[in-house]
C-alpha cells in the first residue's frame, strides 16, 4: 500500500465517523403510555349504612399482542383494597429501530366488578368512580407513528367513551390528553355491575428506506472506488 | 272510452316520426337538488359526523398520486374539465371484445398503437367518405378505444406505509402493452368521463356497473352478499354489517377504479392494503397544494404561503379519517377480525378493513361540490311562461331549437344534459312547496312544468315523472321496435356492437349488469333472481311504450300484452299499497299493468316473442352535456376529437345500425344544413361554466405529475424505467397547483392548437 492509498483510507475512516452520528439520527422511536388512576365512594341509602354486602374485586389483563425485536412494554396495577382510596393503573409501550419497520401493539383491560350481595331489598348503594387519566404519545426519527387509546365502558355502555391521542412524524410528535371523569350507578340488592378501563399503545416504526447497513456498504463501496480511481490517476501522472 | 287513449298516443307516435320537437327544456342547474343519501352525514346515528373535513379527504385522496401502485391518482384521468385530454399512450385494442384480438389498428394517421400520439388526422376513428351520409361508404373503422393510460400493473407484494409513491410489485412487460416488447403503460378501454356533475347520475360508469347503492366495500350494492363494513356495535364488540347507501353511485365507483389494474392498482391488493399504506402519511405528500386550495385552506390545513407552496396537507389520512367519520368505524384497536392482507403480513385493523367505505364516501362528498351551474345556460335569462332561455344569443336560441328537434333533450334530458339523472330529475318535476330552481331572475317552481310547458307534458316525454323511474320501455330501431331497457342509457351506434357489450356486460357473479334482465326475472317471478332492490318496484305505467296494456277490449298485438288474461294489475303481487304507489305519475294509467307469471313465462319461452326483447347491448350511460366543449375525446369509445364530429355523427344517423339503436337517431335534421349544424354547435358551448374552464373554485386542485406516455414514439421506446428495466421509460405532465381564484390560462378543448 502507497503512501497515497493510506492516506485515502485515513480519510475514509474520518468521513465514516463523522458519518455515525447521522445514522443515529435516522433512529426512529416512539413510546405511548396510559397513566389513570381512580377511587370509588360508596354509600347505602338503608338506615343502617351498611357496607358489608358491597363487594369489588378487579382483574387486570395485559396482552402484546404484537411486538417487535425491539419493542417492549410495561404495566403497573395497584390492586383495590378498599373504597376512598386512590389506586393507579398504567401501560406504557415503545419501541427504537435503526433500519427497517416495525409494528407493536400492547393492550390492557382492567375490569373492576361491583356486587350487591345482600338479601334485604332496603339495600341499595350509590355508587361513584372517579377517575383521571393522562394519555401521552410521542415520536421521534424520521419515520414514526403511534396511538394511544384509553376507552371505559359499563356493562349496558351507558358509560362509553373514548380518548385517542396521535402522534406522528409526519405532523405533531407529541401528543398528551389530561382529563378527568366520573361515573355514578346504583346497584340494589342482587345487582351486578361492571366497569371496563381498557388502554392500547400501537406504534409503526420505519427507520429508513434504505437501510443503514446498506448505506453504509455504498459509502465504503464507493470510496473504494474513488480511492482505486486516484490511484490510476497518480499512476498516469 | 281507451279509443282516444290509443288515437292519442298514434298521433303522439305520428308526431315524432315527423321530427316535430317535443320532450324536455334544457334547464338550470342552479337550485337543483342533489340525490339525497339518507345515514350519510344526517339521521341519529350519521356515517359521517364532519362534512368538511370529509370533502377535504375526498379531495386529497382524489387528487394524490399515493393512492394508485405506481403513481396514478383518481385525477390522473381527470384533470382537464374533470376528463382527459392526454394524447400520448392513450390508445387501447378493444379489450372489451368477448373475444378480443389484443390487436393495435393502423390508425388514420398511419400510425397507431402503444405509445402512440393521437393527432387531428386519426379523429373520428369511423370515418366515412361524406361525413353526412352513411350510405356514402366506411372508410375507416377500428376496435381501437380512445381511453387514459393508468398503470403498468404487476403483482403487489408490499409498500412502506411512511415514503414513497410506488408500491413493491413484481413488474414485467404486458404482452398487449409494449414496444417492441418494452413495457408500456396499460391503457383503459373506455374512455373517461368527467366527474363534474356526475353526482347526478343515478349509476356510474359507461354501463352503470358503478351501483347506485354504496355496500362500503365494492362497487356491486346489494349483488354482494359478503359486502358489508365493520362496525363497532359498543366498546367491546364489533361486528360485520351490510350498508345500504342510497344514490351513492360515486362511492361505487371510486372504489372499483382504485382496484382496477389497468387503472391504478397492481394485482392482490385491497383497498385496506391501500389505507395501509396511506393512513399515517400526510396527504398529497409528495404534491404542493395552493395556500388558497378552496378546500383545504379554510380548515387550515396546507401549508404553503402566497410565496411558497408547499407539497402536503399539515395532518395525517388518519387524523382526517378519525375527524370525518363516526368513530364506531375505525375505534376498535384490535386485529384479526378483519382480515389479512394476500400478500402477506400482519392482519387488518379495522381502519383499514373499512378503508374502502371511507375512500368511496369521502370522494362521493368531494365530487359532490363539483356541480358546475354557472355556464350560460344557467345564468340567461328565460321566458317565465315557456322557461326558454331568451337571454342567450340569437344562434344559440336557433342551436335550442335544433337540439330539441333532433330529439337530442329526450336523452340528454333535466338540468344535467342526462336521463341518467334520475333521482334529481324527478325531484324537479315534483310539485314541492316553496322549491325553487334557477337563476333568481328566473326562478321555477318544481313541478310538472320544471322542464318548459306545452300541449303534453314536456319531461314526460322523455320519461321523467315524479317517482324514479329505472327501467324504461321505449322504442327501438325497426325491425324489432319496443324494447326494454334501463332508463337514463341508450345505444346509439357510436361503435360496432360487437366491440363492447357496455350495459349488457356481466357482473362479477356472472349476472348481467342491467336492471331490465332483472325486472324480467320479476315478471317471470323469480324473485330471488332480482339483486337490486329497486327493480321490485318498477312502475310500469310510467313506460314510455306500454308492456301490458289494457286497451279497454281484447286484441292481440304481438309487442304487448294486452289480452285481459295475460296481464295483472302492476303492484298486484305485492299488495294494495303498492298497487296504488304504482298508478301514480303514469305516462297513462292504462299502462298500470304486468304480464301474468304465467303469461310472462310463455312469451320468455316463446324465441318469436318480442315482447321481452331488451335493449341493453352495446348501450351506454347517456352523458352530461355540461362542459362538452372541454371535455373531448367524445363518447365511450373516445372516438370523436371535436364537437363537430359529433354532430355529425348525429346527422347521419350514427356509425352502426342495430336492433337496440334508438329510434330517435334516425331523426336528425341537420345533415343538409350547416346553418343549424353551427347553431346547434353554440348552443352546445352554452353549457361550458367558465370556473371549469379557469379551474376556479370549486374546481381549483392540487399540483398533478401525470403519467404522459413514454420518451420515444409508437415505434421505439427506451427501457430501464426506475420500477422495473423491461419497462419503458417516460415522460410526464405537470399540472400545476390551483387556488379558488383558479388560473390564467383556460382550460381548452381536446386538441386544440
Amino acid at each position: 500500500m502507497n503512501s497515497l492509498k493510506r492516506n485515502s483510507g485515513y480519510m475514509a475512516a474520518i468521513v465514516l465517523a463523522a458519518c455515525l452520528p447521522q445514522s443515529a439520527l435516522a433512529l426512529s422511536q416512539y413510546t405511548g403510555s396510559v397513566d389513570f388512576s381512580y377511587s370509588i365512594t360508596a354509600n347505602n341509602r338503608n338506615a343502617n349504612g351498611n357496607l358489608q354486602f358491597l363487594s369489588i374485586t378487579d382483574f387486570l389483563v395485559v396482552i402484546p399482542a404484537v411486538e417487535s425485536s425491539s419493542s417492549s412494554y410495561s404495566s403497573s396495577y395497584q390492586e383495590f383494597s378498599g373504597l376512598g382510596e386512590l389506586y393507579s393503573v398504567s401501560l406504557a409501550g415503545q419501541d427504537s429501530i435503526a433500519f427497517g419497520n416495525s409494528i407493536s401493539e400492547y393492550f390492557s383491560d382492567l375490569k373492576i366488578g361491583f356486587s350487591n350481595n345482600s338479601h334485604d331489598l332496603d339495600d341499595i348503594y350509590d355508587i361513584r368512580i372517579e377517575f383521571n387519566y393522562t394519555l401521552t404519545a410521542q415520536t421521534t426519527g424520521r419515520f414514526a407513528d403511534t396511538d394511544v387509546f384509553f376507552s371505559y365502558s359499563n356493562e349496558n355502555f351507558n358509560l362509553d367513551e373514548l380518548v385517542v391521542a396521535h402522534a406522528s412524524s409526519e405532523t405533531n410528535s407529541f401528543d398528551q390528553i389530561v382529563n378527568s371523569d366520573s361515573f355514578s350507578f346504583v346497584l340494589a340488592a342482587g345487582e351486578l355491575e361492571n366497569i371496563y378501563f381498557q388502554s392500547a399503545v400501537v406504534g409503526q416504526l420505519e427507520a429508513s428506506v434504505v437501510p443503514i447497513p446498506a448505506a453504509i456498504w455504498l459509502f465504503v463501496s464507493g470510496m473504494v472506488g474513488l480511492i482505486g480511481l486516484r490511484s490510476k490517476q497518480s499512476i498516469r501522472s | 272510452m281507451k279509443f282516444p287513449i290509443i288515437i292519442l298516443t298514434a298521433i303522439c307516435a305520428v308526431v315524432s316520426q315527423g321530427g316535430q320537437a317535443h320532450g324536455p327544456l334544457p334547464v338550470p342547474l342552479i337550485g337543483v337538488p342533489i340525490p339525497p343519501v339518507p345515514g350519510l352525514t344526517d339521521g341519529p346515528a350519521p356515517i359521517v359526523v364532519n362534512k368538511p373535513m370529509a370533502i377535504a379527504l375526498g379531495k386529497a385522496l382524489f387528487w394524490d398520486v399515493n393512492v394508485g401502485s405506481d403513481g396514478v391518482a383518481c385525477a390522473s384521468c381527470h384533470f382537464h374539465a374533470g376528463a382527459d385530454n392526454r394524447v400520448k399512450n392513450q390508445l387501447n385494442p378493444g379489450t372489451l371484445k368477448p373475444h378480443p384480438d389484443n390487436q393495435f389498428d393502423r390508425l388514420s394517421s398511419g400510425q397507431g398503437g402503444p405509445n402512440h400520439t393521437l393527432n387531428a388526422d386519426d379523429f373520428p376513428l369511423v370515418q366515412y367518405k361524406n361525413p353526412f351520409d352513411k350510405t356514402s361508404g366506411r372508410i375507416s373503422n377500428t376496435d381501437d378505444v380512445v381511453a387514459s393510460s393508468g398503470t403498468f400493473s404487476g403483482r403487489f407484494t408490499g409498500v412502506s406505509a411512511f415514503s414513497g409513491s410506488n408500491d413493491n410489485c413484481q413488474r414485467s412487460a404486458d404482452s398487449v402493452f409494449n414496444v417492441n416488447g418494452i413495457g408500456t403503460r396499460l391503457v383503459e378501454p373506455r374512455n373517461a368521463p368527467t366527474m363534474i356533475n356526475a353526482v347526478f347520475n343515478h349509476r356510474s360508469f359507461w354501463d352503470g356497473r358503478g351501483n347506485n347503492i354504496f355496500n362500503g366495500s365494492n362497487s356491486w350494492g346489494d349483488r354482494d352478499p359478503d359486502a358489508g363494513v365493520w362496525v363497532q356495535v359498543n366498546r367491546r364488540t364489533v361486528r360485520k354489517q351490510a350498508l345500504h347507501l342510497e344514490n351513492s353511485a360515486l362511492a361505487s365507483q371510486a372504489v372499483a377504479t382504485a382496484l382496477s389494474q389497468l387503472e391504478m392498482t397492481c394485482a392482490n391488493r385491497s383497498i385496506a392494503d391501500i389505507g395501509r399504506k396511506l393512513l399515517q402519511r400526510k396527504p398529497l405528500q409528495y404534491q404542493k397544494v395552493h395556500h388558497e386550495d378552496s378546500v383545504f385552506a379554510p380548515l387550515n390545513l396546507t401549508t404553503s404561503s402566497a410565496s411558497q407552496l408547499q407539497p402536503g396537507l399539515s395532518t395525517t389520512y388518519k387524523d382526517m379519517v378519525r375527524a370525518a367519520f363516526a368513530s364506531k368505524y375505525w375505534s376498535n384497536t384490535g386485529r384479526g377480525a378483519f382480515g389479512a392482507p394476500v400478500s402477506g403480513g400482519l392482519a387488518y385493523t379495522q381502519m383499514e378493513a373499512n378503508f374502502s367505505m371511507f375512500f368511496g364516501l369521502a370522494i362521493q362528498l368531494y365530487e359532490s361540490t363539483l356541480v358546475s351551474d354557472q355556464a350560460p345556460i344557467d345564468t340567461a335569462l328565460r321566458d317565465p311562461d315557456s322557461y326558454k332561455p331568451i337571454g342567450l344569443t340569437e344562434s344559440e336560441r336557433r342551436g335550442q331549437e335544433v337540439f330539441t328537434e333532433s330529439h337530442c333533450n329526450l336523452c340528454h334530458a333535466g338540468p344535467a344534459m342526462t336521463t341518467a339523472a334520475i333521482v334529481s330529475n324527478s325531484m324537479l318535476v315534483t310539485p314541492t312547496p316553496n322549491a325553487f330552481f334557477g337563476p333568481d331572475h328566473s326562478l321555477r317552481a318544481f313541478g310538472p312544468n320544471a322542464m318548459g310547458k306545452e300541449l303534453v307534458d314536456m319531461a314526460k316525454d322523455a320519461g321523467i315523472t315524479e317517482i324514479p323511474s329505472i327501467v324504461m320501455r321505449d322504442v327501438t330501431r325497426n325491425p324489432s321496435g319496443q324494447k326494454l331497457i334501463d332508463f337514463g342509457f341508450f345505444n346509439t351506434g357510436v361503435g360496432d356492437p360487437e366491440n363492447d357489450p357496455g350495459l349488457g356486460g356481466v357482473d362479477d357473479f356472472g349476472k348481467p349488469l342491467s336492471f331490465t334482465a332483472q325486472y324480467v326475472q320479476y315478471l317471470l317471478g323469480n324473485y330471488s333472481e332480482v339483486k337490486d332492490r329497486a327493480v321490485k318496484h318498477v312502475h310500469s305505467c310510467q313506460f314510455l311504450t306500454p308492456l301490458a296494456w289494457d286497451l279497454g277490449f281484447d286484441f292481440d298485438f304481438p309487442a304487448f300484452f294486452t289480452l285481459s288474461a295475460d296481464r295483472q294489475v302492476d303492484g298486484s303481487r305485492e299488495g294494495l299499497a303498492e298497487i296504488s304507489l304504482r298508478s301514480k305519475s303514469c305516462q297513462d294509467p292504462a299502462y298500470a299493468f304486468i304480464p301474468t307469471v304465467a303469461a310472462a313465462t310463455a312469451a320468455f319461452n316463446n324465441p318469436n316473442d318480442q315482447k321481452f326483447a331488451q335493449g341493453s347491448k352495446a348501450a351506454f350511460k347517456i352523458p352530461t352535456l355540461r362542459n362538452i366543449e372541454l371535455t373531448g375525446p367524445y363518447m365511450h369509445n373516445g372516438s370523436m376529437a371535436t364537437l363537430e364530429q359529433v354532430i355529425e355523427f348525429y346527422a347521419r344517423g350514427g356509425n352502426f345500425d342495430n336492433s337496440n339503436q334508438s329510434d330517435f337517431l334516425t331523426r336528425t335534421p341537420m345533415s343538409n344544413n350547416p346553418q343549424k349544424r353551427a347553431d346547434l354547435l353554440a348552443f352546445l358551448k352554452t353549457f361550458t361554466d367558465d370556473r371549469v374552464r379557469y379551474e376556479q373554485a370549486p374546481f381549483d386542485h392540487p399540483e398533478l405529475i401525470v403519467p404522459n406516455g413514454h420518451q420515444g414514439d409508437d415505434q421505439f421506446v427506451e427501457s430501464g424505467h426506475p420500477l422495473a428495466s423491461a419497462l419503458a421509460k417516460e415522460s410526464f405532465l405537470l399540472i400545476p397547483a390551483v387556488g379558488a381564484n383558479g388560473k390564467i390560462d383556460p382550460v381548452e378543448p381536446f386538441l386544440a392548437p
